[in-house]
């Protein structure tokens, strides 16, 4: 009787230990892949603000005016080239269907 | 037998407890040894063994914040943070410095000898080249130099290059706010910097534990700014051509969005580029805007028009006598450029005639010229939110000489900055309501939440509505009719001042014949103005008019900018394009 005791207690102490120890060492392996996440999301941290930077120089006014200009051929309408297109009734009141978009201006050519 | 066996057991009896006492004593001495080594250790060393153990498994991180980013009216970025890579190395670890040194300096293009001699420094740590580019730390990984390493360090990066330098200012190497709105809401843009203890194993890898893991840095908050990034290039671009066309040593242009005090564009010329700061002197950073008086000459005029007309002491039809075009005053002759003889008050603005003004001065009196141009500002700050702001050069009424009323009609013996004329004028344009100025409209969090918004100011009210709107007719002829007619837009009512004055030349202390400040400022629509603009071209060669090298900038500017706001021409169009318009309102001002 005596030895069934004293095998179920070192069975269920040794149990108790390797179940403490297992916790401790899952809690060590969770933190090396935390460590290894962290390492990724400041990566694609770097990477998202190196395209931001990137993508703001490439928009800057001053790039898309010379590319528009040299490239494209654009420039500035003139004052003859600006036509105002006369506004319609505010939508609900009226009755040939629905209110086009609004254009202030449109090339005429020179 | 029994007896023989007894005695073996006698003599056995004997000997064995000499052993035992023996081993016993063995086990004796050798547990008071371990037992003064564990109090050794765990008491007398305690201290020592704590810190060499902390030494091997923590590990002492500083997490550097991002600072906010700076964006325009409309979210675009104008300062952003980037991660650069720079070399350091650590001199104990390195057993040959030449050869090390021979293969950095291949790989960084610097020269050999001095990374041979930082390398061969006793100190632990050294830095070898911040900010290298991520192809050389490819190589550098390639070479896996011992003792020589990579770490990521955070660079404030202005993608726009020169565009709006000298509000942005910049950040310094420590991400610290040197210059600018960089330095003026540096507490705001700088996030917190922590110190955190991590765990690491044997192999030096990391163990965060959970109370640790919260432990990330706060990032420090956005501005949002008034700016708008194409109003912005369209000044830049504006004044940029002039002054190189006039050779002019530089100059400024401030938009502003008179009713709110909100400003649109800050140009300034010569200019910096803050990704690149020791290229330019410090000079060259100055806000000129705001820390440069300069005197306004004849813009001036607009100020003491609005203070006659709302004093009743003149009607614009008053008839002032401005003679053969020369008065003379305490030795000294103010000249016109034309004569005029009887002009009506209107004629008087509209040709810029300085007789009439000084006349009308007389009328006015020193005391109460100097209680307007304090109450539209002049001699104080106008309170916008940037570092380094002068309250120009205005003297008390008793300080003054015979010459100083004369002389402040046509725009002398006051200094003002560009913003205090814009400020001033732009009061005009909303119904005598003075304003004060400002670049930063919000500030968000991390997350983009609004933590604070920048409700306008209402100043005081120097003048009346009635007053303004008659300045303001005046003002329109000065283009339609006067010298401001190359400010002139087709299908828009201008109304506006030009401005020539002499510079005070250093050498002489007198006023110099060859050196002049052209100046131009206005708004637009008249009606409805929209946008309060102020040009300044400081030394132009050759013809240094207002009305020649100003009103055109002026021009070009708010034609596009109206345009870029879908401000329509004529009123009736104006209504049809109001729909589409970028909301440049939408305030509820608060009083002082």
């Amino acid at each position: 009787m005596k030895w069934v005791l004293w095998t179920l207690l070192t069975v269920s102490v040794s149990g108790v230990l390797l179940f403490y120890v297992w916790g401790k060492v899952d809690v060590v392996r969770l933190g090396y892949e935390l460590d290894a996440l962290l390492k990724k999301k400041a990566a694609f941290t770097q990477e998202h603000d190196r395209l931001q930077a990137r993508l703001s120089q490439l928009t800057a006014p001053e790039r898309l005016a010379s590319e528009a200009g040299d490239k494209l051929g654009m420039r500035p309408p003139g004052a003859k080239q600006v036509v105002l297109v006369p506004s319609r009734p505010e939508s609900g009141t009226s009755s040939d269907g629905p209110e086009p978009p609004l254009r202030l201006a449109r090339q005429t050519g020179d | 037998m029994n007896r023989s066996f007894m005695k073996k057991e006698c003599k056995l009896t004997g000997e064995g407890s000499g052993r035992r006492v023996f081993v016993g004593l063995c086990f004796l001495v050798g547990f008071a040894i371990l037992l003064f080594r564990f109090f050794d250790l765990q008491v007398l060393q305690a201290e020592t063994m704590m810190q060499k153990a902390r030494q091997q498994h923590e590990k002492i991180i500083t997490l550097n914040s991002n600072r906010g980013a700076i964006v325009d009216r409309q979210g675009k970025p104008l300062a952003l943070n980037l991660d650069v890579p720079s070399v350091y190395a650590t001199p104990s670890s390195i057993d040959s410095p030449t050869r090390v040194a021979r293969q950095l300096a291949g790989v960084l293009g610097v020269p050999r000898k001095p990374l041979e001699k930082r390398l061969r420094n006793k100190r632990d740590f050294v830095w070898i080249q911040r900010k290298i580019e991520d192809s050389q730390v490819g190589r550098l990984n390639d070479l896996a130099l011992p003792g020589v390493g990579v770490m990521v360090e955070t660079r404030r990066f202005y993608p726009k290059g020169t565009l709006l330098a000298h509000v942005l200012g910049f950040a310094g190497m420590d991400s610290q706010g040197l210059e600018g709105l960089e330095n003026g809401y540096d507490e705001h843009l700088r996030g917190q910097v922590r110190r955190v203890v991590l765990q690491r194993d044997a192999l030096g890898r990391v163990i965060i534990p959970e109370s640790q893991r919260k432990s990330q840095p706060l990032s420090g908050h956005a501005i949002s700014l008034t700016i708008d990034e194409v109003i912005q290039y369209i000044a830049e671009q504006a004044l940029e051509q002039t002054v190189r066309n006039t050779k002019a040593r530089g100059g400024a242009v401030l938009v502003m969005a008179p009713k709110t005090g909100q400003m649109l564009a800050w140009a300034l010329r010569p200019t910096f580029d803050p990704n690149h700061i020791h290229q330019a002197s410090p000079e060259r950073w100055r806000n000129r805007g705001v820390t440069d008086p300069y005197e306004p000459g004849s813009t001036l005029k607009v100020v003491l028009a609005a203070a006659a007309l709302e004093s009743k002491s003149i009607t614009p039809d008053t008839l002032l006598y401005a003679g053969d075009g020369e008065i003379p005053i305490s030795g000294t002759v103010i000249h016109d450029h034309e004569k005029a003889g009887w002009v009506t008050f209107r004629e008087a603005i509209q040709r810029s005639s300085n007789v009439a003004f000084v006349k009308m001065s007389w009328e006015l009196g020193r005391e109460q010229v100097y209680q307007y141009l304090r109450t539209f500002g002049f001699g104080e700050k106008t309170g916008i939110d940037l570092p380094g702001e002068s309250i120009g050069i205005l003297r008390r009424p008793d300080q003054w000489s015979q010459r100083t009323l004369p002389s402040l009609a046509i725009g002398q013996e006051i200094a003002v900055t560009p913003l205090q004329l814009l400020t001033a004028v732009s009061a005009v344009a909303n119904e005598g309501w003075l304003m004060r100025p400002f670049l930063v409209r919000e500030i968000s969090d991390h997350r983009g939440k609004s933590v604070w918004e920048h409700v306008p100011h209402i100043r005081r009210r120097p003048i009346s509505a009635g007053t303004a709107k008659t300045v303001t007719d005046l003002l329109v002829n000065v283009v339609e009719r006067g010298t401001g007619k190359r400010a002139a837009i087709p299908g828009y009512r201008v109304a506006g001042k030009t401005g020539t004055a002499q510079k005070v030349d250093p050498a002489t202390g007198t006023y110099s014949s060859t050196k002049f400040v052209g100046s131009f400022v206005g708004f637009v629509p008249a009606e409805d103005p929209q946008l309060a603009i102020l040009v300044m071209i400081d030394e132009p060669q050759g013809p240094a008019w207002g009305g020649v090298v100003a009103a055109p900038v002026f021009r070009k500017v708010a034609e596009q900018a109206l345009r870029y706001l879908s401000v329509a021409p004529g009123e009736e169009a104006r209504m049809v394009a109001s729909r589409s318009r970028p909301a440049l309102d939408g305030y509820q001002p608060n009083w002082e």
